[in-house]
């Protein structure tokens, strides 16, 4: 495939080796945050600076509303660091079939501070995220995916069932479906 | 994170690609171990692989990476070859990185990476379905660390990451192969690898 041809793929994912949580337990040992967050919007693209070891991601403010676990309180404006970018031109670029959050969505949030940063990592990648208005659950990548059908999607990797089963827990515990 | 220690036996590889998914079925042969229609643009780089490791990884993963490249240049029939470059500027077929500046990318142990140079002597992120210039090899020593990783484990993430350099797709969990995700205890290509490799190059 030529570079020219790259530009007409529109969705990018590269996957790396992540350890599964086989259920909300040990996703929940992993966070020490545990949150309602509202995505406000703000969201800082960082491409890839690969010849210096840098992979792409975005730092999105969420508005935290309601809190589980951890030392946040309700209003907190915290920035929370996504596996995903869309870049300059359109191309979705994602690891692990992450999918970015979309304003004034709400989603339940997994969190993990990060030593010397301000802002915190999601559990397990894609594992800790979950959109509060999304009923269904992941849905498998397909060829003519556009960036748009994302917003309708809260993971869009191969361990479909693996997240399923997660969401499950997720959705009945912390009453994800409002 | 105790019991994710105690679930080690059940690491899957979560991977997913636009073009393969890895299936349930048998082992992976021929085009389909690959990406497909992913690779390095050109193919003969693999004889004479220039690569650059970074201070940090060097401290941290030099026996692994020794070890991976003992192990991929003593595969007959193919004619694998390393050549170490010490700058960037040189624009190495492909750099190793221990990944202490990705505060997104925690629990991951290894990832790769393919690019393309560009004339600013950037390398920019290319598709693995694609054919690219060089391959970025990220390995986290934390993360590993986070995981209880043994030396054992560490030597197969690196030689497992190798094989993504060439392109190897993932195998399905239970093959004996390098390729298959997750921690594992594999440290050398076996005769799937081998076989796999030796269509290709």
């Amino acid at each position: 495939m030529t570079v020219d041809a790259r530009k007409s793929e529109k969705i990018i994912s590269y996957h790396g080796q992540v350890m599964p949580f086989s259920n909300l337990s040990e996703l929940e040992e992993d966070a020490p945050i545990i949150v309602h967050a509202t995505f406000t919007g703000e969201r800082e693209t960082i491409p890839s600076n690969l010849v210096e070891g840098k992979v792409f991601r975005s730092d999105s403010v969420v508005e935290i509303k309601k809190v589980f676990e951890g030392d946040l309180q309700k209003n907190d404006n915290i920035i929370v660091y996504e596996p995903a970018i869309v870049d300059e031109n359109g191309a979705y670029f994602t690891i692990n079939g992450y999918s970015l959050m979309v304003e004034n969505e709400t989603y339940t949030l997994f969190l993990k501070p990060v030593k010397n940063k301000k802002g915190y990592a999601i559990a397990g990648l894609y594992q800790g995220k979950y959109n509060n208005r999304i009923h269904e659950n992941g849905k498998n990548i397909r060829k003519n995916f556009e960036y748009n059908d994302l917003s309708e999607v809260d993971y869009f990797g191969d361990q479909i069932e693996h997240y399923n089963q997660l969401k499950e827990q997720v959705v009945k515990k912390y009453k994800l479906v409002e | 994170m105790n019991k994710r220690k105690n679930i080690t036996a059940l690491m899957i590889a979560l991977s997913i690609s636009l073009c393969s998914v890895v299936s349930a079925s048998g082992p992976l042969t021929g085009a389909k171990a690959f990406y497909s229609g992913g690779g390095f643009k050109n193919l003969s780089v693999t004889q004479n692989l220039r690569y650059m490791v970074a201070p940090s990884a060097k401290s941290l993963f030099s026996e692994e990476i020794d070890w991976a490249i003992s192990e991929y240049s003593s595969i007959d029939d193919v004619n694998f070859g390393f050549e170490k470059v010490s700058w960037i500027s040189d624009r190495p077929d492909l750099m190793i990185f221990n990944s202490d500046d990705n505060p997104h990318l925690g629990d991951l142990p290894g990832i790769m990476l393919p690019c393309n140079y560009n004339s600013n002597g950037a390398c920019k992120d290319t598709s693995y379905n694609s054919r690219w210039d060089a391959s970025v090899v990220l390995l986290s020593y934390d993360n590993m660390k986070d995981q209880d990783f043994s030396p054992t484990n560490r030597k197969k993430t690196v030689i497992h990451e190798f094989g993504h350099v060439y392109a190897l797709e993932h195998q399905p969990a239970n093959t004996d192969s390098i390729m298959v995700g997750g921690k594992g205890t594999l440290t050398s290509p076996t005769d799937l690898d081998v076989s796999n490799l030796q269509w290709k190059y």
